[in-house]
This record gives structure tokens, C-alpha cells and sequence, in this order.
């Protein structure tokens, strides 16, 4: 669904492979904190913005709440970006980076894009434990 | 229907047994329901209308785009407006002799309001995408929380508008969903499960129906919908 072509074609695809938007909250700022669910998954999903030493960097929480282990892939990044490590990627205008403490990434994968193989996508297998559990990302703006 | 300028809404519901009519009337006109009085001059029904109401103008703030989609009236009094642009007002003071009320946003960032209703000191929303339940958690005049209670349905694009009723005696509430273009809907898709077995009760009979009350002025486009619902179970969803 695009400016151009402003009918999204498949519009229950997401409810029909087991994902729910259940809504968001803002805080005394007004920053949200989105709400979704995959399958048993409950997720929330909240940026901030960081200011630190003149680097804009945006720190996104993903707080899960699982009634058992399971394993999701999760899509980090997509566009024209390249690997600068395990835990590094950047395109011409932003850096993901991935901490190595407590994260739940045990597998991480570039690879074209089913619809656009020109462009790549960063899919990452997380594999988030029984319970209550979080993971960050940090997004450098470069430009 | 040209969604650039106001329109005045109006939805009556009558329930016959197991029958469930719904008469729409979506008018697009030069302004919204605080200048009714623009109607019954552009109709010649001004006079006739204020034999059976009272035709108060009400003034707007400026700066402010009231393109009213949706009423509700609050326990205190005050009537709250959903706005096409996503905004609810509430409005103190409507009903002074003179009004001079006064506006406050409670909420910003929703889509096309055409649904209004107040239960259990929260806001049930209708917007294009989802009904919703907004409610103010921390007492600071202002909506914060935004509870998707049902988006079953799928939205594809800007013209499936959707038109919430009031809640009945059960505490069920109904959604009408404005076709995706002009005379089609992809209800027809097979994919959309939602609008199929909507459409398998209706969308012929809203398709009929609809054709012989759509004309066109030469600036306004009036849009008179009437559709038979035979079992509310058609219309249920259910809850995310």
C-alpha cells in the first residue's frame, strides 16, 4: 500500500497468518507503546529517542510475554544496507545495532526480498523464553 | 463521495423484531452540523425544520476543523464530536441561550470518525480501521490508551469507510462498511473471509439499494443508503 498504489491488496493478511494490533498507550510524554500479538506471543514495542554525545540514535524495547518458549523471526531491517558485523548493519542513512548482552538472537539472515529482490531484508531468530523477557536495537540516525 | 469538505451525518436505527433497518443519510454540504441552518436554505426547509427544532449556530474556534463525523453525549452533559480528521472534541456550554462553548481535543491520530459512543467512563470509537476503546488513564483531560476491540474486517483503502451505531439494549454494536470504490468492494476477494460472509448477507442488497438515491449537484454529491439486515448474528465479530 503506497502513495502510488493506495489500495493495500491483502489487507487481512497479517490477521490470517496470526498477528493482532491490539491498540497502544502514551506516556507523560507522549511517546506510544504499541501492543500486538503474534499467535501466544504478546509484544510491546516502544522507541525513544537518545541523545547521546550529538549521535541521534532511537532505542527500540520489545517486551514480550510468552506462556512458553518459542522461536520468531523478526524482521530488523530492510532496504539497501550492508553487514558490518554480526551485530552492525547500515544502510547510507541509519546503523542497527544489536546488543550482545541478554539478547534472545541466536541466528540472523540477509536475503532479497520475496517482492522486491533488489532491496534486502534482515530477518532475525530470537528465540524468547517462558514469561516475561526484553530486547533492544539501536537505530543511529547517519544523515 | 467528495470527502474534502463537511458533511452532515445522520443515523437512525429501528429494530423490528428480527429485522434491522438502517437508514443512512451522508450529505456532503459547505459546512457541518453547528450551521444546520445551511441545509434548510439550500433545501428551502429552514422554516419548516424550526416548527419542529431549534436551529442554533454554534461557534467554532478558530484554527479548528470540526468536520463532524460522530456525537456522543457525556454523563456531565457536554457533547463530544469525532472529527473526519481523527479528533474528538469535547464541547462544554452547547446548550446556553447564547452559546459560546468551549473546545477541548481528548484525542488526536485516529481516522475518519463515523462512530461515537460513551460506556463505562471510556470512548467507543469507530474509524476506518478498527473499533476502538479510548479512555483516559491518568485523569489528565487527554485520551492515552487506544484498545483495538475489533479490526476483523480489513481495510484496504481510503473509501471503506466504516459507520458505528450506537450500542443496543444487549450492549452489541454494528458496523456498516462503505464499499471499497464506486460500485465495487473487495468483498468479492476470497481472501477477505470478514467481508464475504458480510457480503453473502448483503452487499447485493446494499448494492441495489443504494444506485436510485445517488445524484449529483452541481456542488454537493448526496449519498442515501437504506439496507435489511435479517440477522444481527451476520454482523457479530469477534473480539481481538
Amino acid at each position: 500500500m503506497t502513495k502510488e498504489a493506495p489500495t493495500n491488496p491483502n489487507p487481512l493478511y497479517p490477521k490470517n497468518v496470526g498477528y493482532q494490533f491490539r491498540g497502544y498507550y502514551l506516556d507523560e510524554q507522549s511517546v506510544p507503546t504499541f501492543q500486538y500479538r503474534s499467535g501466544t506471543l504478546e509484544i510491546e514495542d516502544r522507541t525513544i529517542a537518545i541523545d547521546d554525545g550529538g549521535t541521534q540514535q532511537l532505542k527500540r524495547i520489545l517486551r514480550f510475554e510468552s506462556p512458553e518458549p518459542q522461536t520468531v523471526w523478526f524482521r530488523a531491517f530492510v532496504g539497501d544496507f550492508s553487514r558490518e558485523s554480526d551485530r552492525v548493519y547500515r544502510s547510507d542513512r541509519l546503523r542497527l545495532t544489536i546488543p550482545v548482552t541478554e539478547s534472545p538472537v541466536t541466528e540472523s539472515k540477509v536475503r532479497p526480498l520475496p517482492d522486491d529482490p533488489k532491496r534486502l531484508e534482515l530477518v532475525l531468530r530470537l528465540q524468547v523464553p517462558q514469561g516475561e523477557s526484553t530486547m533492544e536495537f539501536l537505530y543511529e540516525l547517519l544523515k | 463521495m467528495n470527502c474534502s469538505s463537511s458533511r452532515l451525518f445522520r443515523l437512525g436505527v429501528d429494530l423490528f423484531g428480527n429485522s434491522f433497518c438502517i437508514w443512512f443519510a451522508t450529505t456532503v454540504l459547505a459546512t457541518a452540523l453547528v450551521r444546520a441552518e445551511d441545509v434548510g436554505e439550500r433545501w428551502g426547509t429552514e422554516e419548516r425544520e424550526r416548527e419542529f427544532y431549534p436551529i442554533v449556530n454554534i461557534p467554532l474556534p478558530k484554527d479548528t476543523v470540526i468536520e463532524a463525523g460522530a456525537f456522543a453525549v457525556l454523563p456531565d452533559g457536554r457533547i463530544a464530536v469525532g472529527t473526519r480528521h481523527g479528533e474528538i472534541y469535547l464541547i462544554d456550554g452547547i446548550d446556553a441561550g447564547k452559546p459560546a462553548p468551549s473546545f477541548h481535543r481528548f484525542a488526536s491520530g485516529l481516522d475518519e470518525i463515523f462512530g461515537l459512543t460513551w460506556q463505562d467512563g471510556a470512548f467507543r470509537v469507530t474509524q476506518s480501521c478498527e473499533v476502538t476503546r479510548l479512555s483516559d488513564s491518568n485523569g489528565d483531560g487527554v485520551a492515552d490508551r487506544f484498545e483495538t476491540i475489533s479490526d476483523a474486517w480489513g481495510y484496504a483503502n481510503y473509501h471503506e469507510y466504516a459507520f458505528g451505531s450506537k450500542l443496543d439494549a444487549a450492549g452489541n454494536q454494528f458496523v456498516a462498511l462503505g464499499l471499497s470504490e464506486s460500485y465495487y468492494s473487495n468483498a468479492r476477494r476470497k481472501d477477505n473471509r470478514v467481508r464475504q460472509r458480510l457480503a453473502k448477507s448483503w452487499w447485493d442488497r446494499i448494492r441495489r439499494a443504494r444506485l436510485p438515491f445517488l445524484h449529483r449537484e452541481s456542488r454537493t454529491m448526496e449519498l442515501f443508503v437504506q439496507f435489511e439486515i435479517r440477522s444481527t448474528k451476520q454482523l457479530s465479530w469477534s473480539s481481538c
